[in-house]
């Protein structure tokens, strides 16, 4: 592998599809901060917090919620963009005959992958911000300090840039107040969900290289209608997946948000078994990569392109 | 030089595109590669280029095509019948392109943009189909590979630039640079290629030089050889 020569094909990259490239981040930037306000005033709307400290946290699971699944998507669509060189036949061809090992092409996919990855956690941490901006700006009697207070900047920047839904782990959260009005109503269920939540953020760094291994795949087998439907099909079944998450997410923190107890005729079972779905989810989501892995590596052991 | 035994490939199980082709091209030539509809002139040419990833044996100067090693694809060049269109100028992708190709002539691009007076500052995206190929073949030309491929690279082009290309490639030919060129409009090219080659579903129909093939035939009319040998599917 020579570094002159990846150097020269990220210079390809970046001046044939910085166009595709810089749209596609305005695009997902413009949607995801929509989506953000969106969900921050629908939360403000119905919500009636027990008391004002409730409310940041509430939002903050809200937007971690959110933002944790839709980082999957648009990763995925923003990489897409840049390796449109393999969904094209052309662009494909062109790609393919270019000098340069099979390495060195990985390597620049990889680049390019970091850089998507990087690049949607950038537009996070500023709708994040600009969501905490809008909620301090529409509801200035709640206390943010809870948030902004936060005095170790390794564990903000953690949770910034890792999207953690767990709440325990920053020292000035005040989330605490929920977990024990769900011990309350619930014996059991905040230690179920402290769990949970510890899990999903080991499950976010084990994905993420999921999707980096699944995408280096799906371009490597260049076969234009088999990736297209693998990409469709994975990201269809993520969004089914996640729209079921979020909404049966979104509607019991409102719930509990609202009455700020739980309602005493709601099923407990169902209640459980919306986290035993989520954890679930969260183990299933590796093997499901995996096993998308596995029928495309049929098509690699082929090698043959589109 | 291009040596293939018993190449064969298929898109998938029930396409055959090309079955035991069995080549070899000594370089320095301009060859001109013929065959019907569908026979796989283009797919032969993407298979030498590393492209598509065939069965048998195929080599070029030594270098098999499917390891797709940088050293052998910074000696052959493709162009397409349809190539990709990107979203800038011709000097920018030449800017891009030049880097990776340790041949590539700033003073050929130059000449062969000025004699197919295309435009430079002009996106490739809004330029016509002729422009767009005239200005990606005065990029290919200007990589300076020893091999180089082309798939109707007349398609699209007006007389005048038609013979513009004629001169151009002319100029550049010499006894260490070999072209593939596919065509069917052979009245084009004939003045330009110096050795024939005709592909049949199953195999080569013919593989001569053009004194050859006047020998054979008593004709130098390309046309009327390709009717003859495709009509009665012998072999040279």
């Amino acid at each position: 592998m020579k570094l002159e020569r990846i150097l020269n094909l990220l210079r390809y990259d970046w001046s044939l599809y910085k166009r595709n490239y810089l749209m596609s981040v305005c695009i997902f930037a413009g949607l995801f901060l929509i989506f953000g306000t969106i969900t921050f005033l629908w939360q403000l709307l119905i919500s009636d917090p027990v008391s004002p400290n409730q409310a940041p946290a509430q939002m903050v699971m809200y937007g971690a919620n959110f933002s944790q699944y839709a980082e999957i998507i648009m990763v995925l669509l923003v990489t897409v963009i840049l390796h449109h060189k393999f969904t094209n036949p052309r662009t494909a061809t062109a790609y393919l005959t270019l000098p340069g090992t099979t390495g060195e092409k990985l390597t620049v996919m990889i680049i390019d992958y970091i850089v998507g990855y990087l690049t949607v956690r950038a537009i996070m941490w500023i709708g994040l911000a600009l969501y905490f901006l809008i909620g301090a700006l529409v509801a200035p009697d709640f206390n943010w300090g809870g948030i902004f207070g936060c005095t170790d900047p390794i564990k903000l920047i953690e949770y910034m840039f890792i999207g953690l839904q767990g709440t325990n782990n920053i020292p000035n959260f005040s989330s605490a107040d929920i977990f024990a009005e769900l011990d309350k109503q619930l014996p059991g269920m905040s230690q179920m969900m402290t769990d949970f939540l510890n899990r999903i953020k080991w499950w976010g760094y084990i994905t993420a290289f999921v999707n980096l291994f699944i995408y280096m795949s799906l371009n490597l087998c260049f076969k234009k209608n088999g990736q297209f439907k693998a990409i469709a099909s994975y990201i269809g079944i993520t969004i089914v997946i996640m729209i079921f998450f979020i909404l049966h997410s979104a509607l019991f923190f409102a719930h509990l948000a609202t009455s700020g107890q739980m309602d005493p005729n709601a099923p407990l079972e169902f209640i459980r078994s919306i986290f035993q779905f989520a954890l679930i989810y969260s183990w299933i989501s590796p093997f499901l990569c995996a096993g998308f892995i596995a029928i495309l590596h049929c098509q690699i052991k082929k090698k043959q392109p589109f | 030089m291009v040596q293939i035994k018993n190449l064969s490939y298929s898109y998938n199980a029930c396409i055959n595109v090309l079955e035991n082709i069995t080549l070899t091209l000594p370089e320095g030539h301009i060859y001109g590669l013929l065959g019907r509809n569908g026979v796989g002139k283009s797919t032969l040419l993407k298979l030498l280029s590393g492209a598509l990833l065939g069965k048998g044996s195929y080599t070029i100067d030594g270098y098999d095509p499917r390891k797709r090693t940088a050293e052998m694809q910074q000696k052959i060049r493709l162009v397409p019948e349809n190539e990709a269109i990107f979203q800038c100028t011709i000097t920018q992708l030449a800017k891009v392109t030049s880097s990776l190709y340790p041949t590539f002539s700033q003073n050929i691009f130059n000449k062969a943009i000025h004699e197919f007076q295309v435009p430079t500052d002009l996106m490739l995206t809004r330029m016509s189909l002729g422009q767009q190929k005239k200005a990606l073949i005065s990029l290919s030309l200007a990589c300076g590979t020893p091999y180089l491929f082309m798939d109707e690279p007349t398609n699209g082009m007006d007389i005048p630039s038609k013979s513009i290309f004629r001169k151009l490639v002319a100029s550049m030919a010499d006894e260490k640079k070999t072209l593939i060129i596919s065509t069917h409009q052979v009245d084009d090219l004939e003045s330009l290629i110096d050795h024939v080659i005709i592909l049949a579903p199953n195999g080569v129909l013919l593989n001569a030089s053009l004194e050859e093939i006047y020998e054979k035939y008593g004709t130098e009319d390309l046309k009327e050889v390709f009717m003859q040998v495709t009509g009665t599917a012998s072999n040279i």
